[in-house]
């Protein structure tokens, strides 16, 4: 490999994205190319940069207390052991040896205590660890089995929702009519079912974003003489769908009623529309 | 490259001799230091969580115990960490003979970073040197100065270890571009960081 080949591929090894050959030919003229070598330092620094700048991830004190441990481990070390000494008078060198002896045997040990304790205090923080990470897992699959849990919940509603919609298709004299997304959500848009004679009625809405505590969304009816009247309010759920049945004044016919609007209003509803229109349709 | 006596270089370069020397005190002042920028590196090049933070630990590990071995005239201590840290994830990728991918709800772009300052929720300790910091935001700046596609491809092959023919199959992108995308955009990001006074030796 020559030194352009090699500046071509130099950023590329720098950035990890060179391929094993290409890593493999490089090395060896780096090895015998000392301005390309400079090069690809220089750019390795750069590409460092890169980890720099992505945004840091706070770590855990618990890894702290395992890197700790291991170095912990790997510092405990024997010490020799000292072999007693001998000197030319028998009853002087058998006394000298019986002491050095039993020396020799406390020191062991109070060195084997020691070092029991040490493994004591190892195991100690290795159960610490363990049971920290015990801990953590057990934290991870509870959360898992509560999002299990809420999706369970979730497709129960809708198999409800489901059948209430089916129920609706069946009955004889249905009428539908769709409401469009205005203002700021021109996706959402919404169902009214009914039929005056079964007096059946079901309103559904899709993509709608779901709002604050303290708002809810709210149907009208409007009359021809533009009056708003009330028909219920909603909320969406984490997909952005409602399916409610909505409130039929007495004696009030919808094919009487001109026009049908969703609107955001406080939490609780309002006697008459304030806030933006998020769906409207004519019947 | 050459140690400086003092500035953030010069006190890394200490805390790596006073590693080498078995000084404790080093490698928990260097682990305060950079462990938060190394466990991003190693949660990007591993998609799980648990595998990142024991490469964490075992690039420490391998520091506290082979910092003889690091060299100054080769790289900068942060540079020797974060190629470690890759070094160690594609050995990890090779013996699981599979390479993983983060999900995508879980990627988080360099660029996004840089725009939004993108916060993960705060479940240990966390230090910010101011240093580090700034060279960040200097960082920063000079990756929104990259175009795109040399974002793009610069992520895939730092930040989830493709090569330049996996990037090619992944973005449909020309292998013959994708090269040139990295190339130029490595060269780009290193005149922008001479232009703006950011030495890498001097700032590391």
């Amino acid at each position: 490999m020559n030194c352009r080949d090699a500046q071509d591929l130099i950023p590329l090894q720098a950035a990890g994205a060179a391929v094993q050959e290409d890593s493999a030919q490089l090395e060896a003229h780096l090895q015998q190319c000392p301005h390309c070598r400079e090069l690809m330092g220089d750019f390795t620094q750069v590409a460092a940069q890169l980890a720099i700048a992505a945004t840091p991830t706070p770590v855990p004190a618990v890894l702290r207390e395992a890197l700790d441990w291991r170095i912990d481990q790997s510092l405990t070390q024997l010490p020799p052991l000292k072999m007693p000494s001998q000197t030319s008078r028998m009853g002087f060198i058998m006394a000298l040896a019986a002491s050095i002896a039993l020396l020799v045997a406390v020191g062991m040990s109070l060195y084997i205590q020691h070092l029991q304790k040490t493994e004591i205090h190892g195991l100690h923080q290795l159960l610490a660890f363990s049971e920290n990470q015990n801990r953590k897992v057990m934290a991870h699959e509870a959360t898992v089995v509560t999002g299990w849990e809420n999706r369970v919940h979730l497709l129960q509603s809708r198999v409800q929702q489901a059948n209430e919609v089916i129920k609706m298709l069946k009955v004889p004299h249905l009428q539908m009519a769709s409401l469009a997304g205005a203002g700021k959500q021109p996706s959402a848009f919404g169902r009214l079912l009914w039929d005056q004679h079964a007096k059946m009625w079901k309103f559904c809405a899709t993509d709608l974003k779901r709002l604050q505590a303290d708002k809810t969304y709210e149907l009208w009816w409007i009359t021809p003489a533009s009056k708003k009247i009330p028909a219920g309010t909603f909320n969406v759920d984490e997909t952005g769908f409602a399916m409610f049945t909505p409130t039929i004044p007495s004696g009030m016919k919808l094919s009487h009623t001109v026009t049908a609007a969703v609107t955001i209003e406080p939490a609780g509803g309002d006697m008459q529309p304030q806030g933006p229109v998020e769906l409207i349709g004519k019947l | 490259m050459i140690s400086e006596a003092g500035g953030p270089l010069g006190n890394d370069l200490a805390l790596m001799q006073g590693i080498a020397a078995r000084d404790r005190s080093a490698l928990n002042s260097l682990y305060n230091k950079y462990s938060s920028t190394l466990l991003t590196l190693c949660s990007r090049l591993l998609s799980d969580r648990s595998e990142a933070e024991d490469l964490l630990i075992d690039v420490f590990w391998e520091l506290w115990n082979r910092a003889d071995r690091y060299d100054p005239a080769r790289a900068a201590p942060l540079t020797y960490l974060v190629m470690l840290c890759r070094s160690r994830a594609i050995d990890r990728h090779r013996s699981a003979n599979a390479v993983k991918k983060m999900p995508p709800g879980m990627q988080i772009s360099v660029e996004a970073a840089a725009d939004k300052g993108l916060d993960i929720a705060d479940r240990g300790e966390r230090v910010d040197y101011a240093d580090l910091a700034e060279q960040r935001e200097i960082v920063r700046a000079g990756v929104r100065q990259l175009s795109a596609p040399q974002r793009q491809t610069l992520e895939l092959a730092f930040f989830e270890g493709l090569s330049h023919t996996e990037i090619a199959e992944k973005t449909s992108i020309p292998l013959g571009t994708v090269k040139s995308h990295i190339r130029s955009g490595l060269i780009r990001l290193r005149e922008i960081l001479r232009n703006v006074g950011v030495d890498a030796e001097s700032t590391l």
